[in-house]
């Protein structure tokens, strides 16, 4: 097969790309269909450039440029050991914990587990409800957004394997479900073997359920791989779903993620997104507030360092009236690092009673080598709301740090102190059991130096 | 326990104390008074270790050891203790954290054993009921939202708990109602011993009245222009800085009986 950057695919490549995934997985003809679509649409919009809204402040340029290899999943027997390199705090691996597992995007049933769920929950791998009765989700897989439709249709061009979980009315879930996706690569840039994949995980939490998600991706340090996933949430009428997704890529990795919500009357939903690797990575959240009375808190916080580039866009979408939305970004940025956000709210015409609340904070560690971006962007059309947003950017406060300095404690305890303070409210609101604590101990030993 | 001499100090290149000489001995507790931008804050800030002022000439001898050579962290780990006039609020660090991890941090540089959480539970319940503090106090977030009052009732506090030898009180009693001040005023006489030397810097001769101190020194363009007994603060409270040759144009209203 010949070796072409993703920019350069030819149909005939990209046919090529889809024999291979049949030999894995024998698919339907719809499925092949809509691949074939997706392909299509995608050549026609060609990857995001500066000129296009939205992407002015990150460059897609080295995803387009680098020739990845949809590689084929390497052999548990070779990874599974590897695994036990990457310290994961979301991810569990007891038998009880339920579990799914993917390699390289693909589903591997030996390393996940399905123990520990009622009878209204059933979870598992999306390429086997392909083969099944997948086509019932269909209507649930498509995202017609704007800002992002590059990369959702070369996800769905690509779409080969992912996670569904789906929550029957009324059940409650006493454990969080967890997802790991690792990826591999190489970590010789004009090497072959740069992994690919593109994974989409669903989520339909019905009427009245309560469940909680864990998403974790990884992969081994200085390996270079392309991630560009799609997770859609749908949260049923008075229902309540908390979401973690937990970025812990490579630093040498590229990452596209995109997580679309649709909230229905009276639900909770909330989005924590904690971003820690990869070299590009852009994540964008869709949220809808489809129904009256829903909640939707997004809460993020991205620790960089080194060269990192990580971008947040998100966008609120307050469809329905008497919704409240909340946003909570913060970035810690230290070295090159180029952090971005966007945040957009936008209030429909009926969202009369919208109570929305951005805040964007961010603290720059370096002495002025690292950079970056917030931009609030609010289109509200409707005449009684309440929408508010705000952003900063600062420096470690010298005069905090004299002051534990002066109670004796070391220079970099004390910095190390106030950084983990400034995002202490971000993880304080993550209320999955045990997660804040393991998050604190990862962030706490990254900001050991 | 402390002699300073000739000490000279600038910030952005203007000096502000120039040539101060202090000693202190175990036991004591002094009391330095002065004019506001007479350099009063600016001692006790050089002393604690403060980098946004530069030593340009003299020495600090504390307990034989060079104090300017040392660390913020380890002035206080030696037994240094500063109360500022402004603590800082530090949201995100519960009291309980940042006191156990200071007050470990002291111990564990003199050699002594660090103090699990509930030895230090139990310690920390004898000085809050010293101070009249509320427990609730310790979960909460160090100093935020605490009022100017119970800002300066913390510093006091975070004292009793550290033990120094030597504590520089800078302007503990600014901002205080007459009840604060006496509780304040209560905490650091608890705190006098004969192995702990005590600095007082205030601008107001009221706290001298709660706290009474062995000897009173006068501070004016940055340097000592004055000592002696208690007596001398009642001086300076009939008369102003006047009399010293100061104008004392920044006091604050209200303050001279005169």
């Amino acid at each position: 097969m010949a070796m072409l950057g993703l920019k350069d695919t030819t149909t005939g490549v990209f046919a090529n790309y889809l024999a291979r995934f049949s030999g894995q997985n024998p698919h339907p003809a719809w499925l092949h269909e809509r691949r074939q679509r997706a392909f299509a649409r995608f050549s026609q919009l060609g990857f995001p450039h500066h000129k296009h809204e939205g992407w002015r402040q990150t460059n897609v340029a080295p995803i387009a440029g680098t020739v990845f290899d949809p590689v084929p999943v390497p052999a548990p027997a070779v990874l599974v050991p590897r695994l036990r390199e990457l310290e994961l705090p979301g991810v569990e691996w007891s038998a009880e914990a339920a579990r799914l597992v993917f390699l390289n995007g693909a589903y591997a049933p030996g390393l996940s587990s399905l123990a520990g769920l009622p009878a209204g929950c059933r979870i598992g791998s999306l390429a086997e409800r392909f083969g099944a009765d997948g086509e019932s989700l269909l209507p649930h897989l498509d995202h017609a957004d704007e800002d992002d439709q590059a990369f959702v249709q070369l996800n769905a061009a690509f779409l080969n394997d992912g996670a569904v979980i789906e929550i029957a009315p009324g059940t409650v879930l006493e454990r969080p479900i967890i997802i790991l996706h690792v990826s591999t690569g190489t970590i010789d840039p004009r090497g072959a073997g740069k992994g690919m994949s593109h994974p989409h995980t669903l989520v339909l939490a019905g009427r009245e359920s309560q469940a909680a998600v864990i998403e974790t991706t990884a992969g081994f340090e200085g390996e270079i791989y392309f991630t560009n996933s799609v997770t859609t949430i749908e949260v049923g009428e008075n229902a309540a779903v908390e979401y973690l997704r937990l970025q812990q890529d490579s630093r040498a990795a590229f990452h596209v993620s995109k997580l679309r919500t649709r909230q229905q009357r009276d639900s909770r939903l909330v989005c924590h997104n904690i971003a820690l690797g990869g070299s590009l990575v852009r994540n964008n959240v869709h949220a809808i507030l489809d129904g009256e009375g829903a909640e939707c808190t997004l809460n993020g916080l991205y620790a960089l360092d080194g060269g990192q580039h990580v971008d947040n866009s998100t966008v609120l979408d307050h469809a329905q009236p008497l919704c409240t939305s909340r946003e909570y970004y913060k970035g810690v940025l230290d070295g090159r690092a180029e952090g971005v956000f966007n945040g957009r709210i936008i209030v429909r015409p009926d969202a009369q009673h919208t109570d929305a609340i951005q805040s964007n904070k961010n603290l720059l560690l370096s002495d002025a080598a690292a950079t970056l971006s917030s931009q609030p962007q609010l289109e509200i059309y409707a005449d009684d709301v309440r929408c508010t947003h705000g952003a900063t950017v600062g420096q470690l406060d010298a005069q905090a740090l004299f002051y534990l300095r002066s109670r004796g404690l070391g220079l970099e305890e004390s910095r190390k102190l106030l950084i983990y303070a400034f995002a202490a409210d971000v993880l304080g609101r993550v209320k999955i059991a045990g997660m804040r604590e393991k998050l604190e101990a990862v962030l706490w030993e990254r900001w050991a130096n | 326990m402390l002699e300073i001499q000739n000490l000279h100090a600038a910030v952005n290149g203007r000096e502000i104390l120039r040539g101060l000489n202090l000693k202190l001995k175990a036991g004591e507790v002094h009391a330095i008074m002065g004019p506001n931008g007479s350099g009063k804050s600016t001692l006790a800030q050089v002393l604690a270790g403060r980098d946004t002022y530069a030593v340009t000439a003299g020495t600090v001898d504390y307990l034989g050891q060079d104090l300017l050579e040392l660390s913020p962290e380890d002035r206080a780990r030696a037994g240094v203790f500063l109360a500022f006039q402004y603590p800082v609020e530090i949201p995100g660090v519960s009291n309980n954290y940042f006191l156990r991890t200071a007050l470990n941090a002291v111990r564990k540089y003199q050699g002594r054993e660090e103090l699990d959480a509930v030895d230090f539970l139990e310690l920390v319940e004898q000085k809050m009921k010293l101070l009249h503090m509320d427990d609730a106090l310790m979960k909460r977030a160090v100093n935020e939202g605490f009022s100017g009052g119970e800002k300066k009732r913390n510093e006091i506090f975070q004292m009793a708990v550290l033990e120094p030898k030597l504590a520089i009180l800078d302007e503990t009693d600014s901002g205080l109602d007459i009840d604060a001040l006496k509780t304040v005023a209560e905490g650091v006489n608890a705190l006098r011993a004969p192995d702990r030397a005590i600095l007082l810097v205030t601008h107001y001769q009221r706290l001298l009245t709660y706290i009474v101190p062995d000897f009173v020194h006068v501070l004016a363009n940055g340097q000592i222009v004055k000592s002696g007994g208690k007596e001398l603060a009642l001086e300076l409270e009939d008369k102003g800085y006047q009399w010293l040759g100061e104008p004392d144009l920044t006091a604050p209203a209200g303050r001279a009986r005169a």
